[in-house]
């Protein structure tokens, strides 16, 4: 954690409110498209990013920086966030009219926002075939590019867990692509 | 090492790729909007506490609330109360001017009345911005003491802390009138709605005469400076510097 990150952090531990402000202008942008990365709805994303740091303002008591640092704790707090989120939408599906002006999040969307090439596309469409677990393994080590440390805190798990499921991902992962390979030469 | 990754190279690479490729950044209105809604969501007392919903957490929650009634009351007989009329954010007592006004709210006798205090409070929010920053502007400038030749660039004064704390609660205030006019305005309230409507006027207005008359401040400055920086090149091609 750098100095500027731990000194904001005890301020907001003492109720300093502008040094929360600050601590959200640092990490807002990055959580943000960790949400998008999950749910596609621009609107429903800022609405969790809003959730997401008005529990860590209820908790910043809580976070005792010897258990992990302050990035993780906050990935911590976005990851149970969507996952509270997913149960919510679960339980009461949303009925949601899009206007012609709305983007459906569908992969040829995203392949156009992105302007990705053709392989990155595929390695896309793969990541999203794993099963859940893997899938937030590789999201986070190298899509986020957080430590071991940083992943284990979120996931709750050992860091040898981590190199382990890390390691069983990029597996299947490579399965899956030669699968998808073959498929199409075939 | 048994769980090394250095053979799937290729995948890590390409899913660093996918992670470089611009994703959807968040839009820096809607940073700042959600911005002032986490800042008002916990500079509002409601809101340090999430909604419970179990007959012992709603019984200790009427405590709570009846307690804090009970420090109210006491605070509003009580000198601090007085002393704390005039603390401005940042102020030790200032916590009590905004939990006496808190209290002032809830024992409105009329609904009209509570309306006019919620307005006549984010009003006080925006006046003791602008007297922070009038004091602000009385302290002696950073570059002051500066010789002319370490001085670089032109710096208007910094914020100070009290006046940051003072923009996040008039940010919070007019957030809040905002919804309380959405609500009023849901009801039918016509007529309150525009008076709130009126105090958020207000409110915008002098932040926006707050904020012009700072970039007038920075042109000031960018002004004196090419002022200054055009007599020294005349001086220095009158008085060329014989010492070589």
């Amino acid at each position: 954690m750098d100095q500027q990150t731990q000194e904001l952090l005890q301020r907001s531990k003492n109720g300093d409110t502008i040094a929360f402000g600050e601590l959200y202008d640092l990490f807002a942008d990055k959580i943000f498209r960790f949400i998008l990365m999950k749910i596609k709805n621009k609107n429903e994303a800022e609405d969790l990013l809003q959730e997401i740091f008005i529990k860590a303002w209820q908790s910043i008591q809580n976070f005792d920086p010897a258990r992990g640092n302050f990035n993780a704790w906050l990935y911590a707090i976005s990851s149970n966030t969507i996952n509270d989120f997913f149960r919510r939408t679960y339980r009461k599906p949303p009925t949601v009219e899009l206007s012609p002006d709305q983007q459906i999040a569908s992969s040829e969307n995203i392949q156009k926002e992105y302007s990705l090439t053709d392989d990155l596309v595929a390695l896309r469409k793969s990541l999203k075939k794993l099963p859940p677990q893997y899938q937030q393994v590789l999201e986070l080590r190298f899509l986020e590019d957080l430590s071991i440390a940083e992943t284990a805190f979120i996931l709750g798990k050992s860091g040898v867990s981590v190199r382990v499921l890390q390691h069983r991902a990029l597996k299947h992962l490579r399965e899956i692509i030669q699968k998808e390979h073959h498929d199409l030469q075939h | 090492m048994i769980f090394s990754i250095k053979k799937f190279n290729k995948e890590i690479v390409d899913l660093k790729r996918l992670a470089q490729k611009p994703a959807r950044s968040l839009d820096p209105t809607h940073q700042v909007a959600i911005k002032t809604r986490v800042l008002n969501a916990i500079l509002s007392p409601r809101a340090q506490s999430t909604p419970v919903t179990s007959g012992w957490h709603t019984t200790l929650v009427w405590l709570r609330y009846a307690f804090a009634t009970l420090v109210s009351l006491a605070l509003l007989s009580s000198g601090v109360t007085f002393a704390s009329t005039y603390a401005k954010p940042g102020d030790l007592l200032f916590p009590i001017k905004k939990a006496t006004e808190q209290g002032q709210i809830q024992f409105a006798a009329t609904e009209d009345e509570k309306i006019d205090l919620q307005t006549q409070f984010a009003e006080k929010r925006l006046e003791e911005l602008l007297e922070i920053q009038k004091e602000n502007e009385g302290l002696p400038s950073p570059t002051e003491n500066i010789r002319p030749q370490e001085e670089v660039r032109p710096q208007v004064k910094p914020k100070t802390r009290a006046e940051k704390l003072a923009e996040t609660e008039v940010s919070a205030a007019l957030e809040n009138l905002k919804n309380l006019q959405t609500e009023l305005r849901k009801k039918g309230d016509t007529k309150n709605a525009e008076n709130v409507n009126r105090g958020i006027r207000k409110l915008e207005n002098g932040l926006n005469r707050k904020n012009d008359r700072q970039s007038d401040d920075v042109i000031k400055d960018n002004e004196s400076r090419e002022d200054s920086e055009r007599e020294d090149t005349e001086t220095d091609k009158r008085f060329p510097d014989d010492s070589d």
